[in-house]
C-alpha cells in the first residue's frame, strides 16, 4: 500500500519510508527525514488542504503576475524572446516550430525585436513545450535569468514541486531546481513575471524562497544586448585584422614583394590566415546553417556558409592537392571567403547598433519610472523602493520631483508636466481630488496623494506593455514578406547551382573559376535580411514615435489600416465637445445683474439633478458666487423647476414652462431661437413672475476640434459626426466645426449600425469615441480610436488610444500611419529591387553583353549595405513631424 | 560536350532537384 508524504506530495511505501509520525490518531509516512522534521514542527499546516492545493492562492498571484497578459478561459498569450535568429526565414522557421506544438493557436515571430508571440490553450500546451520547440528548431531562448535560494526542500519530490510552482507562472520559460545547492535557476520574461511573484509561488507551495541576487531587469536585458554587440564587434575586428594581410598576399600583381614568394608558400600562408577567420569569426554562420539544415530549413547562414565554405574548400584542395586540378584551374579564393565574412560581420555590427535604436522609445518610457517614493507610513516619511509602494499609501511629492505611481491628490496644489505621458507640452494645474499620473514631473508646489495604481497597473506600465505588444505584432503587409522569405533561400541555392552549371558548360575559360565565382556571388548577394527587417523595424519605430506623441497604437494592423481610412466618424459628446454642459451666455432683462441672476437660478437648481441645472450650479461656483438655500422647491419633469429664494419666487425652465405660467416672453423668443440655432439650450429665468434673463447652456466645443476636422478633410477623409442630440443642436455644432455630415438623434445601440452602413457603402471607417456607449462602434470600425480621457472600456475596444484626449491627435495618428506605411513600402521595394537586380547581375547576365561580372567581395559589401540601409531608413521615422497642411 | 561538362550538368540538375525536394517537399511536410 502506498501513502502520500504530506509535506512534498510524493508517494511512499511504508517499507521504504524514511520515517513516520502519528498525529491525531493517523499515521503519516515520509520520503525523507527532512519532510518528517518539517511535519512534526507544524503538522496542521501540511494537513490543511490549502497546502496541497496551492491553486487558489497561486491563481491570484498568477493573475497579478500576468499583468497585461491576456488570459481568456484556458487561452494564454506569451511573449518569448528568441535568440540566434539571423534573418526573416529564421523567423518563419521558429514560427513553424511553435505552430507545430499541440495546443498552439497562433504564433507570430518578429525578427526585428527577436520576440515570438504565442497564443495557446493552457490545458494543452505549456511554456516548457514552447521552449523545447524553439530549441529543437535550432534557436535559443532569450529572457532574463535569475537564481532564487529555496529553503525547506528535503527530497527529489520537493524539487519537482518547486519547479512546478515556478513554471506555473505565466512568463516563466524554464525553472531548474538544484537540491544540493538549494537553488532555483529561472529563465523568465521580465515583462510578464517578476521575482516577487516567483517568491510568492514558492512560498505558496510550502517552501521559502530567498533572493540570491537583487537585479534590475532592464539592466540584465541591456547587458545581454551589449554583450552580444561586443561579441559581434570582437569577431568583426578579428576577421578584419586577418583579412588585411590576406588581401595583401592575394594581390600579387600589384605588390611585387609578395610575388617574390613562391606560390605554394603564399597559398599555405593564406590558408593559415583564412582558417581562423572561418573557424572563429565566422563559426556561427556554419553552426547556424547546420542547425537549420537538420531541420530542413535554410536561412541566410546557409547562403553564407555554402558560399564561403565552397570557396574555402576549393582553395584548400588546390593548395594541398594541386595535382587533382588541371593546370588552368589551380587557383585559390581564400581572400574571397575571409573578406566576405569580415564584411558581413561589419554589416551585422552596424545593423545591431541601429536596431538597438528602434526600441529606444520603449527604453525611454521605462526610464521615466522613478526608482523610489517618499511614503508616509505610521506618521513617518521614508524613502522606499518603488516596487514596495502599495495601493492606499500616502506619498509626498516635492517641487521638481517625479510622481512615483498613479494616484489622487489628497492635499496641496501644483502644476504638473505630463508631456512625457500625454504629449501635451503645457503643464496641468492639479489640486485636491485630481488624478496624478506616475512618471510625470511635479513643477511648482508640494502635495501628498493616495496611490491608486502601482506596479504593473500604473498608466506608464500599461503604456509600455501596449507599445511592446504593438511592436511585436505583425502587420498584414509583412505576411507577404514572410512567404517570400520562406521560399527565398532554397530558390537562391537552386539559382546558384544552375548558374554554376551554365558557366561551367557555356562560360569562357577557365570554366571552373568562372563557375565558382558566380556561384559564390549569387549566394552572397542574395540576402533576405533586408526583406525580413523591412516591416518590423518601421513598425517598431512608428509605434514608438506614436507613444512619444501620446498616440498609443495597439497593433501593427491598426497602424496599417489607419492610412487607408476614407471616412472618420466622430462621436460628439466628449470627442468634438468637452462632454460637460456649461453656461455659455447670460442675458439679463429688467435691470437684474448677471451675478444676481446666476445666484438665484443656481440656488434653485442646487436641488435639481438635471444636467442643465448642474451646469448652472457649476458656473456659479466657478464665479465664486455664494449660494443660499431654496424653499418650496418643485421640479416639474420636462419643463423646469420653481421655488422661493431669498423670499422671491424664482422659476427656471424652458419656454413652454414660462408660457404655461403665463409669463410674457414674446420679445425674447427670437433671441432664444438664435441661441438654439447655435446648438445651445436656452433656460428662461423668471423672478416674481417676470422674465429676468436667459441662461444658455451648451456642451462647449473643444478648442482644437474645428482645426482637427479641417485637417482630417485635407487628408482626404469624409468627416461624419454622430450624436444622440436633437438635429437642430447637432447641425449647429456641425456647422461650427465643419463636419461633412451629421447623424443626429442616434441611440447608443445604433452607433455601430451607422458605422456598418458606412462600411457597406464602401468607406473604410475610423471611429473616434470616448464613452462606454461608443465601444461597439469602436469595435465595428476598421480602426477604433479612443479619446484617452474617456472610459477604460472605450480604450479596450479601440485600436488606437489618444492619451491627451484631443481631437487634433486623430489627424496626427493618420499622418503617422501614412508615414510608417510609406517607410515600409520604401523598405520593401528597396529590398525587392536589390535582390531582383542583384541576383541576375551576380549570376552574370551582364557578362555576355557588357563583360561585367560582380566580384563576391562587392556582393558581400552590397548585402551588408542593404540591411543597414533598411534599418537606417526605418530610423528616419524617429524624426517624423506632422505636416501642417 | 565534354565528359566533365556532362557530369556537371547532370550533377547540377540533380542537386537542384534535391534542394527543392529537401527544403520544400520534404521539409514542408515535416515542418507543418
Amino acid at each position: 500500500m502506498k501513502f502520500i508524504d504530506p509535506v512534498c506530495g510524493m508517494e511512499v511505501e511504508p517499507s521504504t519510508a524514511a520515517g513516520f509520525s502519528e498525529y491525531k490518531g493517523e499515521k503519516y509516512y515520509f520520503c525523507a527525514p527532512g519532510c518528517k522534521k518539517r511535519f512534526d514542527g507544524e503538522p496542521e499546516r501540511f494537513l490543511s488542504s490549502a497546502h496541497f492545493e496551492p491553486m487558489p492562492a497561486m491563481e491570484s498571484q498568477m493573475k497579478a503576475a500576468s499583468g497585461g497578459q491576456k488570459m481568456t478561459g484556458a487561452g494564454s498569450k506569451l511573449d518569448i524572446p528568441i535568440e540566434g535568429m539571423s534573418c526573416a526565414s529564421c523567423a518563419v522557421t521558429v514560427e513553424k516550430a511553435l505552430k507545430g506544438v499541440h495546443g498552439v493557436k497562433l504564433a507570430a515571430v518578429n525578427f526585428a525585436n527577436h520576440k515570438a508571440t504565442v497564443e495557446f490553450d493552457a490545458n494543452e500546451a505549456d511554456s516548457g513545450g514552447l521552449v523545447a520547440a524553439v530549441r529543437s528548431a535550432g534557436y535559443d531562448i532569450g529572457g532574463a535569468e535569475t537564481r532564487l535560494g529555496i529553503r525547506g526542500m528535503s527530497c527529489a519530490a520537493c524539487v519537482s514541486r518547486v519547479e512546478k510552482a515556478i513554471k506555473g507562472l505565466p512568463g516563466v520559460l524554464e525553472a531548474n531546481v538544484n537540491l544540493g545547492l538549494e537553488e532555483a535557476r529561472v529563465v523568465y520574461v521580465p515583462e510578464l513575471v517578476d521575482i516577487d511573484a516567483m517568491r510568492k509561488a514558492v512560498d505558496a507551495s510550502g517552501y521559502q524562497a530567498v533572493a540570491l541576487e537583487e537585479e534590475q531587469v532592464e539592466d540584465v536585458e541591456k547587458e545581454r544586448r551589449e554583450a552580444a554587440y561586443k561579441k559581434l564587434k570582437r569577431k568583426f575586428i578579428f576577421a578584419l585584422s586577418f583579412s588585411i594581410p590576406i588581401l595583401i598576399i592575394s594581390l600579387t600583381e600589384m605588390l611585387p614583394f609578395v610575388s617574390s614568394l613562391p606560390q605554394e608558400v603564399r597559398w599555405i600562408l593564406l590558408f593559415l590566415l583564412t582558417t581562423p577567420v572561418l573557424a572563429f569569426a565566422g563559426s556561427h554562420f556554419f553552426t547556424g546553417a547546420w542547425k537549420s539544415f537538420r531541420h530542413r530549413a535554410a536561412d541566410m547562414n546557409t547562403l553564407i556558409a555554402v558560399g564561403t565554405g565552397s570557396a574555402y574548400l576549393y582553395s584548400t584542395a588546390a593548395t594541398f592537392f594541386p595535382f587533382l586540378f588541371p593546370a588552368g584551374l589551380r587557383h585559390v579564393y581564400f581572400d574571397t571567403a575571409a573578406v566576405i565574412i569580415a564584411l558581413i560581420l561589419m554589416g551585422r555590427v552596424l545593423e545591431a547598433r541601429a536596431k538597438g535604436k528602434t526600441s529606444e522609445a520603449i527604453k525611454r518610457l521605462i526610464g521615466l519610472q522613478p526608482k523610489t517614493a517618499r511614503v508616509i507610513r505610521k506618521g513617518e516619511e521614508s524613502d522606499i523602493p518603488i516596487k514596495d509602494v502599495q495601493v492606499g499609501d500616502v506619498i509626498v511629492v516635492r517641487p521638481g520631483e517625479k510622481i512615483p505611481v498613479d494616484g489622487i491628490v489628497q492635499e496641496g496644489r501644483s502644476t504638473i508636466d505630463e508631456s512625457m505621458i500625454t504629449g501635451e507640452s503645457i503643464p496641468v494645474e492639479k489640486g485636491q481630488g485630481d488624478e496624478v499620473i506616475g512618471a510625470t514631473i511635479n513643477k511648482t508646489g508640494s502635495f501628498t496623494f493616495f496611490a491608486t495604481r502601482v506596479g504593473k497597473n500604473t498608466m506608464l506600465a500599461q503604456i509600455v506593455k501596449l507599445v511592446q505588444d504593438a511592436q511585436g505584432s505583425k502587420a498584414p503587409i509583412q505576411r507577404l514578406a514572410d512567404i517570400i522569405a520562406s521560399y527565398f533561400v532554397p530558390i537562391v541555392i537552386s539559382i546558384a547551382i544552375l548558374t554554376f552549371m551554365l558557366w561551367y558548360d557555356f562560360g569562357p575559360l577557365p570554366h571552373l573559376t568562372y563557375a565558382l565565382i558566380t556561384f559564390v556571388t549569387v549566394l552572397i548577394i542574395a540576402c533576405p535580411c533586408a526583406l525580413g527587417l523591412a516591416t518590423p523595424t518601421s513598425i517598431m519605430v512608428g509605434t514608438g514615435k506614436g507613444a512619444e506623441m501620446g498616440i498609443l497604437i495597439k497593433n501593427a494592423e491598426a497602424l496599417e489600416t489607419a492610412h487607408k481610412l476614407t471616412a472618420i466618424v466622430l462621436d460628439k459628446t466628449g470627442t468634438v465637445s468637452v462632454g460637460e454642459p456649461a453656461v455659455t451666455d447670460i442675458m439679463t432683462f429688467n435691470g437684474i445683474s448677471e451675478e444676481k441672476l446666476l445666484q438665484l437660478a443656481a440656488t434653485l437648481e442646487r436641488g435639481s439633478e438635471h444636467p442643465l441645472g448642474e451646469a448652472i450650479v457649476k458656473s456659479a461656483k466657478e464665479k465664486n458666487i455664494e449660494l443660499g438655500s431654496a424653499e418650496d422647491f418643485n421640479a416639474i419633469p420636462g419643463l423646469g423647476v420653481r421655488g422661493r429664494v431669498e423670499g422671491r419666487d424664482v422659476l427656471v425652465g424652458n419656454l413652454r414652462f414660462l408660457q404655461e405660467k403665463g409669463i410674457f416672453t414674446d420679445g425674447q423668443v427670437q433671441t432664444a431661437g438664435e441661441l438654439a440655432g447655435l446648438g445651445k439650450t436656452p433656460m428662461y429665468v423668471a423672478v416674481d413672475d417676470k422674465l429676468s434673463g436667459i441662461l444658455a447652456v451648451a456642451d462647449p466645443i473643444k478648442p482644437d476640434s474645428a482645426e482637427a476636422i479641417s485637417r482630417l478633410k485635407k487628408l482626404g477623409l469624409k468627416v461624419f459626426m454622430m450624436t444622440g442630440d436633437h438635429r437642430q443642436t447637432a447641425e449647429a455644432i456641425a456647422r461650427q466645426v465643419g463636419v461633412d455630415e451629421v447623424y443626429a438623434e442616434v441611440l447608443p445601440e445604433q452607433k455601430s449600425d451607422y458605422v456598418k452602413k458606412l462600411q457597406q457603402e464602401g468607406y473604410i471607417v475610423g471611429m473616434v469615441g470616448d464613452g462606454i456607449n461608443d465601444a461597439p462602434a469602436l469595435a465595428q470600425a476598421d480602426v477604433g480610436i479612443a479619446i484617452g480621457t474617456g472610459t477604460d472600456i472605450a480604450m479596450e475596444s479601440s485600436d488606437i488610444t489618444l492619451i491627451q484626449g484631443k481631437l487634433s491627435a486623430v489627424p496626427l495618428a493618420i499622418q503617422l500611419s501614412k508615414a510608417t506605411m510609406r517607410n515600409i513600402k520604401q523598405n520593401l521595394i528597396g529590398s525587392f529591387f536589390y535582390n531582383s537586380l542583384g541576383i541576375p547581375i551576380a549570376a552574370g547576365v551582364l557578362y555576355p553583353v557588357f563583360g561585367i561580372l560582380l566580384s563576391p567581395i562587392i556582393a558581400s559589401a552590397a548585402m551588408a549595405a542593404s540591411s543597414v540601409t533598411v534599418v537606417s531608413n526605418a530610423l528616419r521615422l524617429r524624426r517624423f513631424k506632422p505636416s501642417e497642411k | 560536350m565534354a565528359l566533365d561538362q556532362i557530369i556537371v550538368t547532370i550533377g547540377g540538375i540533380s542537386l537542384t532537384a534535391w534542394v527543392i525536394w529537401y527544403f520544400f517537399l520534404y521539409g514542408r511536410k515535416k515542418n507543418t
